[in-house]
């Protein structure tokens, strides 16, 4: 979490040279998807900037261009500014931190509100009651334990996932594949509330803090130290905000990297050919900001008869699926001169001829799916994928 | 900790003051009849006057193109799509005297607003034409060089310039003026131009002139030569729509050599000596510091904040470890396989009568002060494709450097400016610069400023060096911002009354109400001229609407 003195000091090094967003092909999604500069992380800056001048107020109708970010970090592999004065990993926590001014001032989008009335009403931004988070359970076929009451060694964090209908199979696939590796895990069931990821991107420090006391609180109680996560978002708060409020587990996987270690040590094994080309798109949180590339592409290329192929933009340089940084709920008013940014991802497999596009997060599953250009091409997360090659009777 | 640029605030709000005289009202009826008229020349949605929209262009106080004195910001935006639209834009602004600003290049204001029409030109972003048997590419305005290079780069081309690749390509070749703070020396780039002019004419320049030719060539008659009145003029006359621009042959390969220097003359002397050659496209002499500064590492290896680290950089005396010399001559050429290896022979004899010793790429590597200012030097200046600097950095440089460079990979593409006011560009010759130099170090030392920052360039067979300095302000020493202000004024003025050198940028002297140094009192004919210009194309004085006392209005 940034203070506003030290947003003002990190905007000093803004040079506004645009290289955030201009440099080359598809860099910032936002600036892609409007198509003028004012969508960038350089008009954060400006605004920031003319902010702490004392020379604009935060408004509702400025609200917008911060709110429209989707803090996937691709600036900060532009931004020449970032090795030498950000003392944080991308300007995206920098983005956080305006944000929180337009927070204290009122000055919101309407459909940002809500969301974060969600997540202080129920503990999740869909405003479902908790009995929602175990639904996906009723379809398993058995019992998935209660940490709260068996301390298994790991707990499985389900997120944001187990309320989206097409990532309830990635849940479920998540679970069978622990299953069958023999992996003790448990979950939190109805208890299991935010990380508080989105309160934070949004820039609700506040709540933020309030929805991460209450997790520790809980993971003090049952004393968990070895976590799973399914959402890189969880995964990014759990790893670099819950050390800052004091709390660190002792081993944090994404599902991706567990799922991997399993497949390198022989615990699960693969039965079924997958004959697919087969894409991967990294999801920010996961790849620019963890640097974890490779786990989900080893994985993938272990499944049997898996065409491999990578779209143009990868890695680090991987373009955003549109729904980080709470864009996930919010639209931003523009809708003249939209391109949507799943749109725009889902060609890149398309130049590639891919017929699946594997992910690792429940945003950019979500997202990925809902993109118009999608035809053919299936969207899947990584663990769907490894699932259908271990089952014998799965039919790809 | 970063410090207060307090010289900056003390000049920005002078500079404020003295605008809000020329602030340009609109009541918000008039706007909307005028948007909606816009409306019907360019796409709805291509007209924008929300606030959201507007308020980016007003800039940030630490832009690099020096914060645009936005006294407010722009009332209505527009990105046009073709010359067409920029013509119905600008016959509109002067039936209803609205000044206009274009834009492009940084997209941030490089320019002064007082409200009115913006013209984001960056929407304008065809390649026209790619001409590869005379080598020359025709762009409009909205083209950045990441996007020219991507082209050039599979043809073999290169474009000359060091402007960081989110830049416009024209901006710094075409595009600035008294209100623009970008200067290349890349006029001679350009070889033609279409220019839409405020009463709707379009102007073309080079052959063009003549009707529909195929290509554009530079034309040897200075009547037809007025695309001179569009580059360095004192202020905006049209907007430009495309130009011309040379593009170079690589050949067999563009290479990059790099010379240590004991001291700055000898540096000097044989930088000269070096460009004189018909196979050097560029000889530049950099301080160890300003090395630092280009490849971004050295703040960082001394453990230190940006500012500081500079302003306890002595320039004579670098840490051996990061850099064995205090000066470095880079110089690059291209050419034959034979060409380039004459050179490098040429230049190891040259560099060894004047003292120096070559620096080859293996020894740069393993030192990621030197190694990240030539990685930068192959990026910015060589144009080398991103994926071949990293194989280069994979197979050579030293783990520390590894670690650094290859965690922030797409970073050599930096920019030379932090305070753009505080930095000031001299032309002049070669001992000239020298004497100033040296008598610089001196002046600046009397004033408490121990260190400072610069380097030379020279093109056109050594006939045009220059040399840039920039000190490092210690904001939090007890002077205060006036007297700061005024230094850096009297020192700019001191260096252009006693030494044979032509200002060519210092951005608190160009902008300074004042107008001290009188720069601009010796180009009085040149105003006439332009003056004239003004009164016939654009009678309304709709562009360049900062009547500054040196400007045209």
């Amino acid at each position: 979490m940034i203070k506003p003195s030290e947003i003002e000091a990190a905007l000093k090094s803004c040079m506004g040279c645009c290289a955030c967003f201009r440099q080359q092909f598809n860099a910032c999604p936002i600036y892609e998807e409007f198509g003028i500069p004012p969508y960038s992380f350089t008009s954060i800056a400006f605004l920031a900037d003319g902010i702490f001048e004392g020379v604009i107020q935060p408004s509702p109708e400025l609200a917008p261009i911060p709110f429209s970010c989707t803090l996937c970090g691709f600036c900060a592999t532009r931004c020449i500014t970032v090795p030498l004065h950000f003392k944080w990993d991308s300007p995206a926590e920098i983005v956080e931190g305006i944000r929180s001014l337009f927070i204290e001032n009122a000055a919101i989008p309407p459909k940002v509100s809500e969301v974060l009335n969600n997540l202080s009403t129920f503990g999740n931004s869909w405003g479902l009651p908790s009995s929602a988070k175990i639904r996906w359970e009723k379809e398993y076929k058995s019992p998935i334990p209660d940490y709260t009451k068996s301390r298994n060694e790991y707990l499985l964090f389900v997120g944001d996932a187990a309320f989206v209908d097409e990532c309830r199979p990635v849940v479920k696939s998540v679970v069978e594949l622990l299953v069958a590796a023999g992996i003790d895990f448990g979950t939190l069931k109805e208890k299991e509330i935010d990380s508080g990821n989105t309160a934070r991107e949004l820039g609700e420090y506040g709540l933020f803090e309030e929805l991460c006391m209450k997790n520790i609180k809980m993971f003090k109680e049952y004393g968990v130290k070895k976590i799973i996560t399914l959402s890189p978002h969880d995964y990014h708060a759990f790893k670099v905000n819950y050390p800052e409020m004091g709390f660190e587990f002792e081993e944090i996987y994404h599902h991706t990297q567990i799922l991997c270690e399993l497949l390198r040590g022989g615990k699960i094994r693969l039965a079924k050919n997958v004959a697919k080309t087969i894409t991967y798109h990294d999801p920010c949180y996961l790849g620019r900001y963890h640097h974890i590339f490779e786990q989900p592409r080893e994985i993938i290329k272990a499944i049997p008869g898996v065409r491999f192929i990578e779209m143009r933009q990868n890695h680090v340089e991987s373009f955003c699926c549109g729904g980080g940084g709470g864009r996930m709920w919010y639209d931003v008013p523009e809708e003249k001169v939209r391109n949507r940014i799943s749109n725009i991802r889902v060609s890149h497999a398309l130049e590639v001829k891919a017929e699946v596009i594997a992910t690792a997060c429940p945003y950019c599953k979500s997202m990925l799916s809902a993109a118009d250009n999608l035809g053919e091409i299936v969207v899947k997360d990584v663990a769907e994928l490894l699932l259908e090659s271990v089952l014998e009777d799965v039919v790809t | 900790m970063r410090r207060e640029l307090t010289v900056w605030k003390e000049f920005s709000s002078t500079m404020e003051a003295m605008l809000k005289e020329k602030t340009f009202e609109i009541s918000a009826q008039e706007k909307s009849r005028i948007v909606e008229e816009l409306r019907k020349v360019v796409s709805p949605e291509r007209v924008r006057d929300e606030p959201r929209i507007c308020a980016y262009y007003r800039g940030g106080r630490y832009s690099v193109a020096t914060r645009s004195y936005a006294i407010r910001p722009p009332d209505i935006v527009v990105y046009p799509k073709s010359t067409e639209e920029v013509r119905n834009v600008l016959l509109i602004a002067s039936k209803h005297k609205i000044p206009v600003v274009p834009v492009s290049g940084l997209t941030i204001p490089p320019v002064s607003f007082v409200g009115g029409i913006l013209l984001d030109m960056m929407s304008m972003n065809k390649i026209h034409k790619i001409d590869l048997e005379h080598n020359y590419v025709v762009v409009e305005p909205g083209v950045t060089v990441s996007q020219l290079r991507k082209i050039l780069g599979s043809k073999y081309l290169i474009a000359k310039g060091s402007y960081p690749t989110s830049f416009s390509v024209v901006t710094p070749h075409a595009c600035f003026g008294a209100q623009h703070n970008f200067s290349n020396r890349m006029w001679n780039q350009v070889i033609g131009l279409e220019i839409v002019m405020p009463d709707g004419s379009i102007v073309y320049t080079g052959s063009m002139l003549y009707g529909d030719v195929e290509h554009w060539t530079e034309v040897q008659n200075s009547f037809t030569l007025l695309q001179d009145l569009f580059l360095p003029s004192h202020g905006d006359m049209g907007v430009v729509t495309k130009a011309a621009i040379r593009v170079w042959p690589v050949l067999d390969g563009a290479v990059a050599f790099v010379f240590g220097f004991n001291d700055f003359p000898s540096a000097l002397r044989c930088s000269h000596a070096m460009a004189k050659s018909p196979t050097i496209d560029q000889a530049m002499v950099y301080s160890w510091v300003a090395t630092g500064f280009y490849g971004a590492g050295a703040a960082l290896l001394l453990g230190l904040d940006w500012f500081e680290a500079r302003a306890n950089c002595d320039q004579d005396n670098p840490p051996k470890d990061l850099s064995p010399y205090p000066y470095y001559i880079f110089i690059q050429t291209r050419g034959y396989s034979e060409e380039v290896e004459g050179t490098l022979k040429a230049a190891q004899r040259l560099a060894k009568q004047f003292g120096g010793t070559y620096i080859s790429e293996d020894e740069l590597l393993q030192r990621p002060l030197l190694g990240g200012w030539y990685l930068w030097i192959l990026y910015s200046y060589l144009q080398k494709p991103i994926e071949e600097i990293l194989k280069l950095v994979e197979a050579k440089a030293s783990p520390a450097f590894k670690e650094l460079y290859l965690k922030y990979p797409k970073n050599y593409d930096t920019i030379a400016i932090e305070a753009p006011v505080l930095k000031s560009h001299f032309t002049g010759r070669v001992e000239e610069i020298i004497r100033f130099y040296e008598d610089l170090k001196k002046k600046l030392k009397e004033y408490g400023w121990e260190n400072f920052s610069c380097y030379t360039r020279m093109f056109h067979y050594g006939q045009t060096p220059w040399f840039a300095f920039w000190p490092f302000i210690d904001t939090s020493s007890p002077r205060d911002a006036k007297e700061t202000l005024k230094l850096l004024m009297s020192i700019t003025k001191w260096g252009l009354d006693n030494y044979k050198i032509n200002i060519q940028r210092a951005a608190f002297i160009m902008n300074n109400p004042d107008n001290p140094t009188g720069v601009y009192e010796r180009a009085k004919p040149v105003r006439r001229i332009l003056r004239a210009i003004q009164r016939e194309f654009d009678p309304e004085g709709i562009m360049n609407p900062f009547a500054q006392k040196y400007t045209l209005s």
